[in-house]
């Protein structure tokens, strides 16, 4: 280590006129507060201001111009023998070289920040660069970004100009390794990078990342050990060592990529979208262990186990699989391309249960997606208009567009030949207002004679909101941000305006959920207990209900008329990893707890934690999916009182 | 020749510059304690035997070894015991005889910093100035002395007079052999300066467009090797002299006026008697020769060296 620290040294020496350069640099920023064309702008803000121009610019800079000549430059000199006639091993030359420019670099960009840091009150942001950029994802990615990039700056720039020194054949070998590298990233990458799930991108393209830094810092010992003062001979070296760590590289995140994509139900660990049919199929996704923010989504038999996979997506995942009324079908999207959205079909009583495309494709942007009840045609809305196409032949049957400036904004199959149409259109309140409020109108689209009609204005969209929502609520239901605190209001559908405030609701556990008679059920929590709260469908506090629980009461379905279930989660010490469970199925009426199931709680439906209002039947397959332990789903039986495990799927 | 004791010892070694062969199937070895002079025009192939020799360069095939050690899988070990004072000095050229003097006390084994100032003093190189400043021939000075400051059991010197005047060139390597025969180095040494080594190597290489064309004693090829010159009478054409001279092994013969001047390599006397028997020769003189006129007689012919 005497040896290589000498190295180190000696490099350092050799090129410590890039410090007094970076000295007098650093001087720049200090005086700019002082030109007359700054103006009357804060000094501090000048100064930084200037020292981030001269850092972005004179950084990069010294980098490249280290990174091509602190090897390649002795090399192209015949200087290179020097160290190579020492007892000093080629990794020792190489990592010693590198560990001096990069100690050079570092010192030139603490020296170019120093002054600026020193004259600010908030030394340690200028220093660490902290949340400069990707402020959103992490703050300290800046500062990595900052003291690393440069490092990675001077091993491409001297690999670059091995290649230029050496202008050996192995240049083609280069090319065609680059060709071939980004397109196998962009195929290992498109499938995430297409449903959005940005995490998984994120770590692949870090993986990558990491694995060409790795390549080039292993490369250029290659280059050293293998080819030491023959340049061509380094190249060589350099291009197999590189290509083969980034081969590695690409091959372990395409691996990753289709262990990711080949989940299957038991690796769920959470349920955060299920939608439930009429029958006994049932739709589900949600998060699972190590694949991040891509959500395997699979489509589940509840009597025997059948499963497929369905509708993967990420956490801004689009609407989920639609099954036909008489469950003879189920439909959902996946990306096509960046633009595009192409429907996929599963005939369900299809012992095969083949998942089909369709051969239809439409635009990503798509705003509501509804399947006749026979399951024969699609419906989706599309830049304001609905189209409807036949499923099995993927032919396109209509395109209709609202009159004048009207947008479809939800659509329902009454059956398979008409088509219920909600369309709006937004209008000013008042002239002297800046509140908007939306103008309803319903409409019938005719298959066989592919006819919008001119539809009828109606007062209460939500009231209607197709047959998939049989809300019983004249007014609209709303988490508002009401003085910077978030509130659950009623609100008129008519002028927007809050009827009636059902007090505080904190982001992260609330919940809620409408009954069947009209009533909401909100969940409260004090600091000795939690507690529901009963509101009827003007806003008025009918009853509190007191529940025997330390955490947050999580609101389920209505597995009865006025019975509701309610879960319960004791989170544990490991992030994200619920403890303990318990459902607790309570009569409204008279607030008793009617019975209790250990070890699950109710799972809450696609919209999460804010409830859907009334979107499920009451008792159906949806009301009574319990959630276990460890990404486990059960059926509750009300007759029996049992839990049939649905996923994993029993063997 | 070659034998396991032998310090330096290059083997059936073959080097390749992409379709050009610089080095082919080139064999010697340079015995302990012993200085060997590896002659050749320029673009012989002596500075690509010697980078394989030092580990820098890979060979195609073949091997070098020293300390029977191969140079290239075992270079850092091999440098260890080893000097080297390349055909351009690489020194950086940000250093100074003394930051130079320091950077090799800490990654030699053996660094005689008293020898290293000594001999930078005798040889008034600046010890504050980059290398990069000094002139070449101080460059070359330090270089050599760093070299010799390793207390090396082998020494390499690729060309180390190269660009210097007379006077340093004859310094520089009387100095050498004085320091050399104290410490009984063994020494591996390629040169221009061809009078300059006469004294000093005790065996001769001669590289001739990558081969190695003769490999002996200095003495030996000294004895060897001689000047005749005759006149030719009688009718006696030059093309008949050529002949005779056959069995002398003529390495040069040249047609002066009514004589002949040829360099010989077989001056043994049997050889010569019978060639002045021959009729219409007459005033045969025989002349010993310098190492300088030997090599350009063998060399000097050979025009289409260029790697």
């Amino acid at each position: 280590m005497k040896a290589f620290f000498a190295l180190v040294a000696r490099e350092i020496s050799e090129r410590k006129a890039l410090l007094a350069a970076a000295a007098v640099a650093s001087l720049i920023p200090v005086v700019a507060p002082l030109l007359p064309t700054t103006g009357s702008n804060p000094a501090g803000d000048i100064r930084e201001v200037v020292m981030w121009f001269m850092i972005w610019g004179l950084i990069p800079l010294f980098s490249l111009l280290l990174g091509a000549n602190f090897i390649g430059r002795d090399l192209s000199e015949g200087r290179l023998g020097f160290y190579f006639a020492q007892p000093l091993s080629g990794p020792a030359i190489w990592f010693g070289k590198l560990l001096a420019v990069a100690i050079l670099i570092w010192a030139a960009q603490l020296i170019l920040i120093l002054p600026t840091a020193v004259l600010s009150s908030d030394s340690w942001r200028i220093v660490s660069a902290k949340g400069l950029i990707f402020e959103p994802l992490n703050p300290w990615i800046s500062s990595l970004v900052m003291w690393i990039a440069p490092v990675a700056v001077i091993l491409l720039a001297h690999a670059l100009s091995l290649v230029w020194r050496a202008r050996s054949l192995w240049i083609v070998v280069d090319i065609v390794a680059v060709v071939l590298l980004v397109a196998a990233s962009r195929w290992v990458i498109s499938p995430f990078l297409q449903i959005f799930a940005a995490h998984v991108v994120l770590a692949v393209n870090a993986w990558l990342l990491v694995g060409g830094l790795i390549g080039l810092l292993v490369a250029g010992a290659f280059q050293l050990t293998c080819g030491r003062v023959d340049a061509q001979r380094g190249h060589r070296a350099q291009s197999a060592a590189l290509w083969s760590i980034l081969a590695i590289a690409v091959v372990s995140a395409a691996g990753w990529g289709w262990w990711i994509r080949s989940a299957s139900p038991g690796d769920l660990d959470l349920f955060n979208g299920i939608s439930v049919g009429s029958g006994e199929w049932i739709a589900v996704t949600g998060p699972s262990a190590g694949r991040l923010d891509y959500f395997p989504g699979f489509i589940v038999n509840t009597a025997d186990g059948r499963w497929i996979s369905a509708h993967s997506g990420s956490t801004v995942h689009e609407q989920g699989v639609e099954f036909s009324e008489d469950m003879s079908r189920a439909v959902w999207t996946t990306p096509y391309s960046f633009k595009e959205s192409k429907l996929m079909t599963v005939d369900l009583n299809d012992e095969r249960l083949h998942p089909e495309w369709t051969g239809v494709v439409f635009n990503r942007y798509w705003q509501d997606l509804v399947v006749s009840p026979g399951g024969h045609r699609v419906a989706v809305i599309q830049a304001g208009a609905v189209v409807v196409f036949d499923i099995e032949s993927g032919d396109l049957l209509t395109a209709a567009q609202p009159e004048g400036d009207y947008s479809a904004y939800r659509i329902h199959f009454a059956d398979e030949d008409k088509v219920e149409v909600l369309t709006g259109m937004r209008i000013r309140v008042s002239d002297d207002s800046t509140h908007h409020r939306m103008r309803w109108r319903r409409h019938w689209l005719d298959l066989t004679t592919r006819s919008l009609d001119r539809g009828e204005e109606i007062n209460n969209a939500w009231r209607w909101w197709g047959g998939r929502m049989h809300s019983p609520l004249r007014n609209v239901l709303e988490k508002r941000e009401v003085e910077g605190q978030d509130r659950l209001v009623l609100v008129d559908p008519q002028d927007s305006e809050v009827v009636a405030d059902l007090g505080e609701m904190p982001k992260q556990w609330s919940n809620v959920r409408v009954v069947t008679d009209g009533e909401i059920v909100v969940n409260r929590k004090n600091e000795e207990r939690c507690f529901l709260q009963v509101f009827d469908s003007e806003g008025d506090l009918l009853k509190r209900i007191d529940i025997d629980m330390a955490g947050w009461a999580q609101i389920g379905g209505e597995v009865s008329p006025g019975t509701v279930a309610v879960g319960q989660i004791i989170w544990g010490a490991e992030e994200g990893q619920p403890a303990e469970r318990s459902a607790l199925f309570v009569d409204l009426s008279n607030g008793t707890v009617t019975h209790v199931l250990d070890g699950v709680s109710p799972v809450l439906g696609r919209w999460g934690l804010m409830g859907s209002s009334g979107a499920w039947e009451i008792g159906s397959i949806a009301t009574r999916l319990m959630e276990g332990e460890n990404g486990s789903l059960h059926l509750w039986d009300p007759e029996t009182n049992e839990l049939k495990q649905l996923i994993p799927v029993p063997e | 020749m070659n034998t396991t004791a032998d310090p330096v010892v290059v083997d059936h070694l073959t080097v390749r510059y992409g379709k050009t062969t610089a080095v082919d199937d080139v064999s010697f070895s340079v015995g302990s304690g012993q200085v060997y002079a590896l002659l050749g025009r320029n673009g012989a192939g002596k500075s690509s035997t010697i980078s394989c020799l030092v580990g820098q360069r890979k060979a195609a095939s073949g091997e070098c070894r020293i300390f029977d050690m191969d140079s290239w899988r075992s270079r850092r070990h091999v440098m260890a015991r080893v000097g080297v004072v390349p055909e351009t000095p690489d020194i950086p050229p940000g250093a100074s005889a003394r930051e130079l003097g320091r950077f090799l006390g800490r990654i030699r084994p053996v660094w005689n910093a008293d020898d290293y100032e000594v001999r930078l003093e005798r040889v008034s190189v600046p010890r504050r100035l980059p290398s990069a400043n000094l002139s070449k021939g101080q460059r070359r000075q330090l270089a050599l002395a760093a070299a010799l400051a390793t207390e090396p059991e082998v020494l390499i010197l690729d060309d180390p007079t190269l660009g210097l005047d007379a006077v340093v060139r004859r310094t520089l390597l009387e100095e050498l052999v004085g320091e050399l025969a104290d410490r009984g180095t063994t020494v591996l040494v390629t040169t221009h300066d061809l009078t300059g080594i006469e004294g000093i190597a005790d065996r001769v290489g001669i590289m001739q467009q990558g081969h190695l064309v003769y490999d002996e004693p200095m003495d030996g090829l000294k004895e060897r090797f001689r000047r005749l010159r005759c006149v030719l009478s009688n009718g006696c054409s030059a093309a008949e002299v050529e002949h005779a001279l056959k069995p002398l092994e003529p390495a040069a013969v040249r047609v002066v006026g009514a004589g002949v001047d040829a360099v010989i390599g077989r001056a043994n006397h049997d050889a010569v008697r019978v060639f002045r028997e021959i009729t219409g020769i007459a005033e045969v003189e025989i002349e010993p020769l310098g190492l300088e006129e030997i090599f350009v007689a063998l060399c000097g012919d050979d025009d289409k060296g260029s790697a």
